[in-house]
């Protein structure tokens, strides 16, 4: 298979640019992160990328793969197009080769409070829920911050320090709709804001990209709307 | 994080998310209803056209979309500046620049409109 790889080092001077890699997929490889596990072990060891789990749990190997952000493990070799052009998360800064700096991520993450916030005592085991209260959780608790769908949004990419992104977004809403948490009205507040979350625009990548499936352009819609009932 | 230094919200955006939807709706009942009017009516003339805007049944829905419009407009245009212009000053001179704009255009509509009959 031919592949196409970003590499940047900023240790020797070189501006970054793309290297071609010309390899023969073992047969029993069935991801794109075998393949780049491949041509590191075979071709260049100095190539650097994330990776832990390797099969979708982590989130570690998020990379931009031929113009779209996805999971190396969970990509299948098979549907993918030809020279592969494998190039670090946008929007971040790149420490090196696919290693994105993603501190401004998890800053906008932090800044939601993603932990419930109760005001109940605390009970000597866990706190029940009923099942359709705790249904209103699926789709929201199953993210695992690969930072997919927040580098790629355009508002994102031009407000990284004042929009807290689909990701934060999404598990805003994950504790905003948790009947647990007691903070609700702190929570939208800290939202209700031109920027935090109104920069979002309804361009939905975030949503065409989760490699998870989930929807964070729908999230989003339902805090603007719990926020203009608040209004009223 | 402490509470002092705690990520709050400016306390507003959402009445101007509101008053975007709102001017979309309202732009879109005027513009059925203008169409409507103009499907019955259907003026072939200049003057019969003048005739028809000037009617108050085409008149003040037509306003109405104008003001919609413009409404529209600057709240579109402060987003887009929002969104790619990070230079306070800049953003404050092209909002002054879409302002003027958009003000000069009302009033050649109210001119257009209330002078034509």
């Amino acid at each position: 298979m031919h592949f196409s790889i970003y590499r940047y080092n900023p240790e020797d001077g070189r501006d970054p640019y793309m290297q071609d890699y010309h390899v023969d997929v073992k047969p029993s490889a069935k991801m794109l992160l075998e393949a780049l596990v491949q041509i590191k072990d075979e071709l260049d060891d100095s190539l650097s990328f994330r990776r832990s789990c390797r099969e979708g749990i982590c989130g570690s190997d998020g990379v931009n793969i031929n113009g779209k952000n996805g999971l190396a493990c969970i990509t299948p070799l098979a549907d993918i197009r030809q020279p592969v052009t494998i190039r670090p998360l946008p929007g971040l800064p790149v420490v090196r080769d696919l290693v994105v700096d993603m501190s401004q991520f998890f800053k906008q993450y932090r800044s939601v409070r993603p932990y419930l916030l109760s005001d109940e005592p605390t009970p000597q085991r866990e706190r029940l829920q009923s099942p359709t209260d705790r249904a209103e959780l699926d789709g929201l608790y199953e993210c695992i911050l690969c930072a997919c769908c927040s580098t790629a949004c355009p508002s994102f990419w031009w407000n990284p320090d004042k929009f807290v992104g689909p990701a934060g977004l999404l598990q805003a809403y994950r504790f905003i709709a948790d009947t647990r948490d007691s903070r609700i009205n702190e929570r939208i507040d800290n939202l209700e804001d031109p920027y935090r979350l109104f920069r979002c625009h309804t361009i939905m990548n975030c949503v065409d990209v989760c490699p998870k499936g989930l929807n964070p352009t729908k999230a989003i819609g339902k805090i603007k709307e719990i926020m203009l009932k608040r209004s009223f | 994080m402490s509470a002092r230094r705690r990520a709050i919200g400016a306390h507003y955006g959402v009445s101007e998310w509101a008053l975007q939807l709102l001017t979309a709706v309202v732009m879109i009942v005027c513009a059925i209803w203008l169409a409507g009017a103009w499907l019955l009516v259907q003026p072939d003339s200049h003057a019969r056209l003048a005739e028809f805007i000037g009617s108050e049944l085409v008149r003040l829905p037509l306003m109405l979309l104008i003001l919609a419009l413009v409404w529209h407009a600057w709240i579109g245009a402060k987003s887009v500046m929002m969104d790619y212009l990070p230079w306070d000053w800049f953003r404050l001179v092209k909002l002054t620049g879409a302002a003027c704009y958009l003000i000069v255009c009302l009033i050649w509509a109210v001119a257009v409109l209330w002078g034509v009959a």
